[in-house]
């Protein structure tokens, strides 16, 4: 399961690791767009497998950020 | 005379029979009801009567003149709902898998056509197997009397279509063109073609629910508003939406007793907002805390979460909350929520529902995608939608509200009646780092100490421009007000416009970018 970011916006943080169990609507990444820091939920419980992206670039709605087992 | 009742009672019986033993149980066992089933459970007790029980198709191809099918495969008829008129079509799977035909689209439209007359809602049950093909153009014609029946009672009438079963091809325009769809979660698919279509036309392998179920629907296209975990969770949301609606558009929307004093203050709201402004909250915590006894419908709660839309009640009244979600998208509206909001501000004004609009969005979505995508043109319903209704409009602005945003989400001269700001309220063009940026970019550049002056800059125009009271010293805002006050300001005002006229020239409609 790929989380993609809701919107375009620069990354703030991601707020998991591998590794880490989460639940659904726990919150994995922050970007900050639109003069609002936008949290990125989970959208289902699972593990996280990797982290695809690194704080400070832009994202894009169809860039991978977190990707969950 | 006894034989003649004696043959009525078995004519009834046989076709309350439905498709046989068999097919009822085949419908069981796939976790649904039978159309009757449906009926009964929906009705008042005792108050449905059925119409054009006894009604035939009359195609002789294929066979089917010995082809029995009770009812046409579809169940029509009216009685009670919440002690009010309804008129309900229910379709019957398990009689010829419900398929649609001449006479069956015949009772269809006409059962919408009666209930346009007469000023009731229509409730249509969808579970068919599609296009009845052995009718040929017969079949097709009766799609045009179905949706146009549908097209001339809308607005006229509410209209709810509720997905229990498949509704796919062309016919999946007729749950679409109603005022709101209702799906059933593992039962209810809807869909322009379904998966053998796609894979003989397209070569893609894709199954059923992935492509029509409540996953495409209710969260990836925005065409389903609620959806229900089976046909009984169904039924009694259709008959909680319809206590929010008025019977037709020459009523008032109704008013019951909620026994929750309209008056009260909320202190639970001051200090609710975070004082950080790029920090998000949940929306969805200031309406449960402002509607009477916290309940709030909401509709299409999983599509376009940037902006929440449903009914709740104030005083009583039913009223339609449009509110920006900063929780998710910073609440910024995209496309997808302008149309979204816009669609649900034209049902709310076409019956008589007043609108309360809650302010926390930073803009209209900016960048390639949503620019291609045409934010313009859908940003645009939504201003359209507010200036043409004629229902009473109050606003409340909790935190940010600028720039298109502000205008899009109804502002005093986009149509709001009144205009509330709480003392969190920023109300201007643009934040006020870009605008520092753009005015005093020369200063800025030339400066000694750049950074020192465009925080001093920023500083600025954030005092003068960042507040309520700009907004309220000209007007826009009527009053700015103590967060744990907007309840009762919300009461008062709409008791006040309840009998709000509107005199416009006449035209055939506005022009709206559809």
């Amino acid at each position: 399961m790929n989380i993609t970011s809701p919107m375009v916006g620069k990354l703030l943080s991601i707020d998991v690791k591998v590794g880490d169990k989460v639940k659904k609507n726990d919150v994995v990444a922050t970007i900050e767009a639109m003069k609002m820091q936008v949290k990125v939920f989970a959208p289902e419980d699972g593990e996280v497998a990797a982290v695809n992206a690194a704080p400070d670039t832009v994202v894009n709605p169809d860039t991978v950020i977190v990707v969950l087992k | 005379m006894s034989k003649l009742y004696e043959d009525l009672a078995a004519k009834r019986e046989k076709i309350k029979q439905m498709g046989g033993e068999k097919a009822v149980a085949g419908q069981h066992k796939a976790g649904k009801m039978t159309a009757r089933e449906r009926i009964e459970y929906f009705f008042d007790p005792g108050t449905f009567t059925e119409i054009g029980m006894h009604i035939k198709h009359r195609i002789t191809a294929f066979g089917m003149d010995k082809k029995e099918i009770p009812a046409e495969g579809v169940v029509i008829g009216y009685g009670k709902v919440n002690g009010k008129m309804v008129m309900a079509a229910a379709e019957d799977y398990t009689s010829m898998a419900g398929t649609f035909g001449e006479y069956h689209g015949k009772k269809f439209a006409q059962a919408i056509d009666m209930a346009k007359d007469m000023g009731i809602p229509f409730v249509g049950m969808n579970d068919s197997g599609g296009a009845r093909l052995q009718e040929g153009i017969d079949t097709l014609q009766a799609y045009a009397w179905l949706f146009k029946a549908q097209n001339l009672a809308s607005g006229i009438i509410p209209q709810l279509s509720l997905l229990m079963g498949p509704c796919l091809g062309g016919q999946a325009y007729h749950p679409v063109m109603q005022d709101f769809v209702f799906q059933c979660r593992k039962t209810g698919f809807m869909g322009i073609a379904g998966p053998a279509f796609v894979k003989t036309q397209l070569g893609i392998d894709i199954d059923l629910e992935t492509l029509c179920g409540v996953q495409a629907h209710a969260v990836k296209s925005g065409c389903t508003h609620v959806v229900a975990e089976d046909d009984k969770d169904c039924l009694d949301k259709v008959k909680e939406m319809l206590a929010f609606l008025p019977q037709n558009n020459r009523e008032k929307a109704p008013r019951i007793d909620t026994g929750d004093d309209p008056y009260r203050l909320v202190p639970e709201l001051d200090g609710l907002i975070p004082e950080k402004t790029m920090m998000p909250f949940d929306m969805h915590e200031v309406i449960n805390l402002l509607v009477d006894n916290g309940y709030f419908f909401e509709i299409a709660p999983d599509f376009a979460k940037n902006i929440i839309v449903g009914f709740g009640r104030f005083n009583g009244y039913t009223t339609g909350i449009i509110a920006s979600q900063p929780n998710w998208m910073g609440g910024v509206i995209d496309c997808n929520a302008a149309d979204k909001a816009a669609r649900f501000i034209r049902f709310c004004d076409l019956f008589n529902i007043p609108l309360v609009n809650l302010h926390d969005t930073p803009a209209f979505m900016i960048g390639p995608d949503e620019e291609w995508k045409g934010i313009l043109r859908h940003g645009a319903k939504m201003l359209y939608a507010y200036i043409d209704a004629t229902v009473p409009k109050v606003t409340v602005m909790l935190r940010k509200s600028f720039a298109g945003a502000y205008l899009g989400m109804c502002c005093k001269d986009t149509g709001a009646d009144l205009v509330f700001g709480w003392p969190e309220a920023t109300v201007t063009i643009v934040g006020a780092e870009t605008a520092a940026s753009v005015i005093f970019a020369k200063e800025i550049k030339n400066a000694e100490n750049p950074q020192e002056v465009r925080a001093k800059r920023i500083q600025e125009y954030r005092d003068l421009y960042e507040n309520p009271y700009n907004a309220a010293e000209r007007g826009y805002i009527d009053d700015v007000i103590m967060p744990s006050e907007t309840r009762s300001k919300i009461c008062l005002s709409l008791e006040m416009l309840k009998d709000k006229a509107v005199a416009r020239p006449h035209r055939k409609f506005s022009n709206i970018n559809l």
